[in-house]
């Protein structure tokens, strides 16, 4: 048991997580394939907005889950553009499954989303083309063993997708850098000479991701932005899917940390009425709210309902605490400032005290654990 | 990509082993041939085409109320074109929908695709007898009943010819959901328009009998009877019978939701078919209370997502397609060439508009579109991918309202333009006529859409006079063909100056049913103008409704019955008893006493008479008048100084006396609001000096009062310095009372009265708060030039802190837009 605890990964990639779905949709898929595609459009699509019909693979029924819960014509374009000749850029506020979308991309088609640069203000262009191991670039020269490849080098050799995270945060210059590879499909690297031209293999592409609302991002440069078609993640505007979202993603958390602990179908629903109706300034009752300052992503819901649920299951009796659900949502919402928290308060006041006199049950003892809001 | 894409072959649904009934088969030998339609579908137009030539019919008959029967020659004719419209009314006078008599109507549009229109068409190609066999409009509503009867009712169902039973179905939303497709729309075009172009007619035919025939299976009986289906069926089915007795073949085109209900009242016999239904019994209705007229549409109001009428989603894209089936006769690419048509067209518009859209993004578009036809098993890509092509390739960076203007471009562009004309000598109801040929008398140009822009000069030219007056009737009659956009405004008592008038009009299809509304009213723009101003004037009971209706008469030329005008007016004037009303009664026609020259208000129209009455009325409301409400006191103030003026005018002399007493009265009641007391106070200072004491008194009595009162002292000088800023400069010891209140009121205090204060101060002059403020500088030893005074501003200063007022608040408004 602790070697099999000490070998976990603590998020292992999709691509593992998924194995078994994506061996069954391989070993299923009659589509014709790009080349260098892992499956056939058709098949990725399927991989990521489900089906509802299981595969047998194996002796085994593999059924394959929805796993992004939103657009699915949006994922569909996707698939169309990273076929193509342009990147894939999925831009929207933060916590809309930009990433996971990303990932979920990679790892059907490429067979890995691990080919990954991290967009920071620090990133150099060095990090997005390649650099040396200067040890070996003393020794031997600048020869091709000494260079160590960055993901877009390994993506443009493997004819795999790159994923650039963040691109927003890059600055403009070096997210410029970008532009030749899009275009040509080609990195010069001069310092091996004549062999130093690499012409990237079918298959490679690059799916960007970038907020909208964070503080501290740059703005793209219209050639760059000429190279991709964008796609607006939006936030999910229907209530019963957000509650989905929110069960799924902490059942999957839970499992993967080892809590056994039912969901509570009601506190999911609470928190996605909470979090939609903060984020769209109207309430299912018709009351206006005041919309915080914080981002209140689907992301952030889940988070709160997770570490209301680790409370329980190391502290309390492994039910749902709706006074530590509160003290974490005040956690979740008063980060920017301390308006925030007023708003979130002004809430309480009308929407769930409203709601807590017409329907009573969950919302009153929502409504009662108000004193927390401090 | 395409290629790597294609090469499965769509799935074809099945009806999963159902069996239609014979008679519904695409049998060329049948005495009648059910021809099932979806309205506005190109592939069922051209395949209705091709069975008209397979079949020979030598009689068709096509769903749609019977009362329009007359009408089928105007709308096949050649000159005639789409789109067009049937425009039904019926007026329940006789209650027979409900104790409510309500009128009901609704639209039956035809574009070039609709295949009845198709039907009408190649009839009289073919010379073959065609009919309208539904029952007639007025029927068809008291078939309806419960929910679909309100919804009539509500005026939301508008179109005749409503698909909702069919795209409502349960079935199709399991289907939908089956195919992983969005919508009924979308699953109809891969299913039906795209595919269904590639298969034989016989094939299509069966295709469509079977989806319909399904769809009803998932539509309870309860939910056909309210929708008034079964009687309508009833009625239809014994029209068939009565034609199949006259003819080998007939040809039927009805709503394919029907078809199988129509059949089941049908029995064969020896070569014929005959009805074993239920007769339906006609209600007698006067032909008059179910008018039908023809008239012409626009595409704009048959996109069903303009929510007119329900309609099909973008009628110009289809149009497209239409044409290159009608002129090609060929099935292959129709689709592909509308979708690359109107991303090259839509990238060039977007170019023209400084968009900076590229031929590269129109290729990726193009290549998306593919691309995603082909993951979707399409044919070819249909109005879905383009749509989604155009988002992907053509919006940059994120989408916002700002970003998303390429799609809007297209989404203009595939909804189409056109403006359907109908052949001369159309039926039309007369007032239509008459507008017509007055727009083409003043040049007005009809059947374009682009907003046009007229300047008039209409106390110069008599042309543009009556132009105008005739504008000013469409406006009245609130059909949306012309607004003006400058010019005096009689009604709103602006800009009364303005020698000239700037109009602009704009051709739609609403104006002709807004105005077969009024039909009713009169055969032309004028008589319809005046039974309606006439009527609405004797329902009148506020005086302010009254004298606007007089005012819009007069601009309307429409005043040739003034002396029935003037007495509705004096009934109205004892009727109302609100001072506001009877207050703006009196300034509009105070303005058309000034104004009678220029308007030619006949001597008929004693509007001294009547505004001595409105002035008596409001001087016996007035001294009620001190409490009035908070929100009304401004409004208040400003009655009091109107009347001010008008008395101060030629030939108001002898009620001068009874105004001032008036006042008295008013400042003699207990409770008087103190913006109200210093208005008054003001006005009877300037008719007489010796109301000084009066004036000083109250204001010490503010100033000096308790804490609440010195808290009203702001609001008292608003009033006073409203009506009499000049008492300032003639009392030094109003100025050191002044000062008295300043030196009074604590930090906060004064904080508070700060807005209102600076209010009562705004109504002096530059110069005149130059003078005060060396008269309160004196006060403490000082002189005028002591005072502290902010360096003027610069013309160009000002210039830029107005730009920037402009920026921020553009700025701000986006990102309020965007967050919301």
């Amino acid at each position: 048991m602790k070697e099999e605890v000490s070998r976990m990964e603590m998020r292992p990639p999709v691509e593992v997580r998924y194995r078994k779905e994506l061996e069954a949709l391989a070993a299923e898929d009659q589509g014709k394939k790009p080349l260098n595609w892992k499956l056939s459009p058709q098949a990725v699509r399927k991989f990521i907005l489900g089906s509802k019909e299981p595969i047998s693979w194996n002796g085994e029924e593999i059924s394959i889950r929805k796993k992004y819960l939103g657009n699915d014509t949006l994922v569909e374009r996707c698939i169309i553009t990273l076929a193509g000749n342009r990147g894939l850029m999925l831009v929207g506020e933060p916590g809309t499954a930009k990433t996971m979308l990303s990932e979920l991309l990679s790892a059907a088609i490429s067979g890995v989303s691990t080919n990954t640069i991290q967009g920071t203000a620090g990133t150099t262009e060095d990090m997005i083309k390649y650099s040396w191991n200067y040890a070996l670039l003393l020794a031997k020269g600048p020869v091709r063993e000494a260079l160590v490849p960055s993901p877009l080098y390994v993506g443009m050799e493997k004819g795999i997708l790159t994923r650039f995270e963040e691109i927003t945060r890059t600055p403009s210059e070096i997210q410029d850098s970008l532009v030749s590879v899009l275009s040509d499909k080609v990195l010069n690297v001069p310092e091996l000479g004549e062999s130093g031209l690499l012409f990237a293999r079918p298959g490679f592409n690059i799916i960007g991701t970038a907020n909208t609302r964070d503080k501290g991002v740059n703005e793209m440069s219209s050639a760059l932005k000429r190279r991709f078609n964008f796609e607006t993640v939006m936030p999910i505007r229907d209530v019963a899917m957000e509650k989905q979202i929110i069960l799924s993603e902490v059942e999957e958390l839970a499992e993967a940390n080892r809590i056994q602990m039912d969901m509570d179908e009601n506190v999911a629903q609470l928190l996605a009425s909470t979090y939609h109706e903060l984020r769209e300034g109207q309430s299912s009752m018709g009351h206006r709210i005041d919309r915080p300052n914080a981002v209140m992503s689907t992301a952030e819901a889940v988070s709160v309902y997770y570490q209301t649920m680790m409370a329980a299951y190391y502290y309390g009796d492994s039910r749902m605490d709706l006074g530590q659900l509160v003290q974490n949502l005040v956690g979740a919402v008063q980060k920017e400032n301390k308006e925030d928290l007023e708003k979130l308060r002004g809430y309480f006041q009308t929407v769930v005290r409203d709601k807590g006199d017409r329907e009573g049950g969950i919302w009153k003892k929502y409504y009662e654990a108000r004193k927390y809001l401090n | 990509m395409e290629e790597v894409l294609r090469g499965q072959e769509i799935p074809e649904l099945k009806g999963g082993g159902l069996s239609l009934p014979p008679e519904l088969s695409y049998d060329l030998k049948l005495p009648v041939l059910f021809f099932p339609v979806r309205h506005h579908s190109p592939a069922c137009a051209f395949h209705l085409k091709k069975a008209i030539q397979e079949y020979e019919p030598e009689s068709i008959l096509v769903e749609g109320p019977e009362n329009a029967g007359a009408l089928i020659p105007v709308l096949a004719e050649d000159e005639t074109q789409a789109p067009i419209a049937l425009y039904y009314a019926y007026s329940d006078k006789e209650g027979l929908i409900s104790d409510k008599k309500e009128d009901y109507k609704c639209y039956y549009p035809f574009l070039d695709f609709s295949p009845e229109l198709v039907a009408l068409r190649e009839a009289k190609k073919g010379q073959i007898p065609v009919h309208f066999i539904d029952l007639p409009y007025g029927e068809i509503l008291l078939q309806a009943a419960g929910e679909r009867a309100e919804r009539l009712k509500e005026g939301e169902e508008l179109s005749y010819n409503d698909d909702y039973l069919l795209s409502r179905s349960r079935f199709f939303e399991l289907l939908c959901e089956k195919t992983s497709l969005r919508s009924f729309e979308e699953l109809w075009e891969k299913y039906f328009e795209i595919q269904g172009l590639r298969q034989t007619t016989a094939d299509f035919v069966e295709q469509m009998h079977t989806y319909c025939f399904l769809s009803r299976q998932y539509t309870t009986k309860q939910e056909l009877k309210e929708d008034g289906c079964l009687g309508r069926e009833q009625y239809m089915a014994w029209k068939i019978a009565e034609e199949s007795a006259k003819y080998r073949k007939v040809l039927v085109v009805t709503g394919g939701f029907h078809s199988s209900g129509i059949c089941s009242l049908l029995e064969k016999k020896s070569g014929s078919y005959e009805f074993c239904g239920q007769e339906v019994k006609l209600h007698k209705i006067p032909k008059g209370d179910q008018p039908v007229y023809p008239m012409s549409y626009s595409m704009e109001a048959a996109d069903a997502l303009n929510g007119y009428a329900s309609g099909m989603q973008s009628p110009g894209f289809y149009q497209r397609v239409w044409e290159t089936l009608d002129e090609k006769e060929n099935t292959e690419g129709a689709y592909r060439d509308a979708a690359l048509h109107y991303l090259a067209l839509s990238g060039k518009k977007a170019r023209q508009k400084d968009e900076g859209i590229s031929s590269y993004d129109e290729i990726c578009g193009y290549s998306m579109a593919e691309g995603l036809a082909a993951l979707r098993g399409k044919k070819e890509p249909g109005l879905y991918e383009l749509k989604d092509a155009a988002l992907s390739s053509f919006v940059k960076g994120e989408y916002t309202i700002s970003s998303r203007k390429p799609l809007e471009i297209l989404e203009e562009l595939i909804r189409g333009s056109q403006v359907g004309r109908l052949c001369p000598g159309a039926d039309q109801p007369p007032l239509i006529g008459d507008f017509e040929k007055q727009c083409q008398a003043f040049g007005l140009k009809l059947h374009s859409t682009l907003e046009t822009e007229l300047t008039l000069e209409i106390f110069r030219s008599r042309k543009h006079l009556k132009l105008s007056r005739f504008l000013h009737q469409t406006d009245f009659l609130a059909c949306g063909f012309a607004h003006r956009k400058e010019g005096a405004d009689l009604v709103r008592r602006r800009d009364k100056n303005r020698i000239r008038e700037i109009w602009r009009y704009k051709w739609s299809s609403r104006i002709i049913p807004a105005l077969i509304e009024y039909s009713v009213s009169g055969g032309t723009v004028e008589e319809a103008v005046r039974a309606q101003l006439n009527s609405r004037l004797s329902k009148s009971t506020c005086c302010r409704e009254a004298a606007q209706l007089l005012v819009k008469g007069f601009l309307m030329g429409i005043a040739d019955e003034q002396r029935k005008m003037g007495e509705e007016i004096s009934r109205v004037l004892v009727q109302d008893g609100d001072f506001f009303s009877l207050s703006e009664g009196f300034s509009y026609l105070l303005m058309l006493k000034e104004l009678r020259e220029l308007y030619k208000v006949s001597k008929e129209l004693d509007l001294q008479k009547l505004l001595q009455g409105c002035f008596h009325k409001l001087i016996g409301l007035l001294p009620s008048m001190g409490t009035v409400a908070e929100e009304q006191e401004e409004q208040c103030t400003e009655v009091l100084r109107m009347f001010y003026q008008t008395m101060g005018r030629e030939g108001c002399e002898e009620l001068r006396p009874v105004y001032k007493e008036a006042l008295e009265r008013l400042l003699a009641q207990k409770e008087i609001r103190p913006r109200l007391e210093g208005t008054a106070l003001g006005l009877l200072y300037g008719y007489d000096a010796s109301y000084e004491r009066q004036m000083m008194r109250a204001a010490e009595g503010y100033i000096r009062g308790t804490e609440e009162m010195v808290k009203q002292s702001a609001a008292f000088l608003q009033g006073l310095f409203f009506t009499a800023r000049d008492f300032v400069f003639g009392n030094p010891s109003f100025i050191e009372l002044l000062d008295e209140l300043f030196a009074r009121l604590s930090a906060e205090e004064f904080m508070q009265l700060l807005p209102q204060l600076r209010m009562a101060f705004t109504w002096f002059t530059p110069l005149e708060t130059d003078r005060l403020a060396g008269k309160a500088a004196a006060l403490y030893g000082k002189q005028g030039k002591d005072i502290l005074r902010a360096r003027p501003i610069r013309p160009e200063e000002y210039a830029y802190g107005e730009q920037l007022n402009r920026y921020v608040s553009e700025k701000l408004q986006n990102s309020l837009i965007i967050k919301g």
